[in-house]
């Protein structure tokens, strides 16, 4: 047996008891034996290592290899992140720059909101092909003037005529003749038999357009009576009433 | 190669399963491994207060400890794969911090023949570890260097863990025998370059 195939087999435990006995003694007694052991022993130790070294060297390439990996990969991440940032910023400050700079509703916004929304055309029962159609038309058309010339006359001669005296107030409302605009619509206020009135809610309308010295404390009172006695115009009264 | 495993990650039975074999397999399993546990280095720099650099290096020595024990079937699945590795880890990197004040350089090292020699009788044990620190690691290193090739690529398969008979499969021998017959004169080749008795390669 090759004397390293010795060396192996007892270093493997390939060799018997007795073997192994004999294998310890050899090293005490020759030598040139325990020097080969020796050799054996350092050599194997050499090799495994450079083996560790290699692996070493090899985790380290994996080791960066991956780091770049990861680093690539997180760059769109971390930018979206950013870019998620930044945009829920650029939102917050929109929303945050808008409603600094947006106007708070007031009374009159409400208010110009409200004739703009209700006032915009005038409606009369259909199949009637009357005065009041015609106004109507009128004031449908713009002809806001002729319109009013015409609704007047027809409130002159029937005091009674709640959607005459109502249309009569919207249009010199619409014309800013406020003073007769108030006269209609306190004369439609003042009518007790009708079910659906918003007399009171328009004439407070009318004082916030006006907006002469204690218009507006007087439209407040109003909006106040119209959302104490459940009146119409109650909702946009305290809307209004909110914005005070 | 059995290992008594107890429910094991299938990912890390994946690992040790690859570790026991040859070649590109073990390999690529051996990678896996490393970039499995990879984190452990960020977790040590942050728990020891330590450089990336020295971390990695007992980190790596964690990993090639661990594939040296499953190879050997010292692993016996009682804990999980990370667990196991993380408590050597723990232990490389405080074994790194005591001796980071000393030599840096041999904590990378395995203590020499330790497994070898505690097969050997005290008194054998005595004369072999004196003839070995007579002996010229350097240069011996650069022999291997100088030994051919396919010498050193048998010796270093040998020396990790691949039995002669993976190695005539995976190298082309003929049989087992042909390749510790060639392995052993490796060894001898390497002796006498070591004593200078051969011309360099």
């Amino acid at each position: 047996m090759n004397e390293y195939e010795y060396i192996s087999d007892y270093f493997n435990g390939l060799l018997s008891a007795g073997e192994t006995a004999r294998f310890d003694e050899k090293i005490q007694q020759d030598p040139a034996f325990a020097e080969s052991v020796a050799f054996y022993l350092q050599a194997m130790q050499q090799v495994k290592e450079q083996v560790a070294e290699e692996k070493k060297k090899r985790f380290r390439e994996v080791h960066e290899r991956e780091k770049q990996r990861l680093e690539k990969g997180n760059v769109p991440l971390i930018f979206m992140r950013w870019k998620s940032i930044v945009v829920a910023a650029a939102v917050i400050m929109l929303c945050a720059i808008t409603w600094l700079l947006w106007p708070a509703p007031t009374p009159a916004s409400i208010a110009d909101k409200y004739i703009k929304e209700n006032f915009a055309e005038l409606h009369v029962t259909m199949g009637k092909n009357d005065s009041t159609q015609t106004a109507a038309d009128l004031y449908n058309k713009g002809k806001w003037k002729e319109s009013l010339a015409i609704f007047e006359q027809l409130a002159a001669a029937d005091s009674l005529r709640t959607t005459v005296i109502k249309n009569a107030g919207i249009v010199s409302l619409q014309i800013k003749e406020y003073d007769k605009a108030i006269r209609y619509f306190r004369q439609l206020e003042s009518n007790a038999r009708l079910t659906i009135n918003p007399g009171k809610f328009y004439h407070a309308l009318t004082l916030i357009k006006r907006n002469q010295p204690d218009d507006k404390q007087e439209a407040k009172q109003l909006l106040q009576q119209i959302v104490l006695q459940d009146l119409d115009g109650k909702e946009q009264a305290t809307e209004m009433l909110k914005h005070w | 190669m059995n290992f008594p495993l107890r429910a094991l990650h299938s990912g890390d039975q994946a690992i040790i399963n690859g570790l026991v074999q040859a070649g590109t397999e073990k390999r690529k399993a051996e990678d896996q491994l490393f970039i499995t546990y990879r984190y452990f280095i960020r977790e040590g720099m942050q728990k020891y207060n330590l450089e990336e650099e020295d971390v990695f290096d007992a980190y790596s020595d964690t990993v090639l400890a661990a594939i040296d024990m499953i190879v050997a079937g010292s692993f016996e699945g009682r804990s999980s794969l990370k667990t196991w590795m993380f408590r050597i880890f723990q232990n490389k990197c405080v074994d790194l911090i005591r001796k980071k004040t000393t030599n840096k350089n041999s904590i990378h090292k395995t203590a020499p023949f330790s497994e070898l020699l505690h097969k050997l009788s005290d008194a054998s044990k005595t004369i072999v570890q004196q003839l070995v620190e007579k002996a010229d690691a350097d240069l011996l290193k650069q022999k291997l260097g100088e030994l051919g090739e396919k010498c050193r690529e048998l010796l270093m398969l040998s020396a990790d863990g691949c039995t002669d008979k993976i190695l005539a499969v995976q190298l082309a021998y003929k049989s087992a025998d042909v390749v510790k017959t060639t392995r052993l004169r490796c060894l001898e080749k390497l002796r006498q370059l070591y004593k200078n008795l051969l011309p360099n390669e």
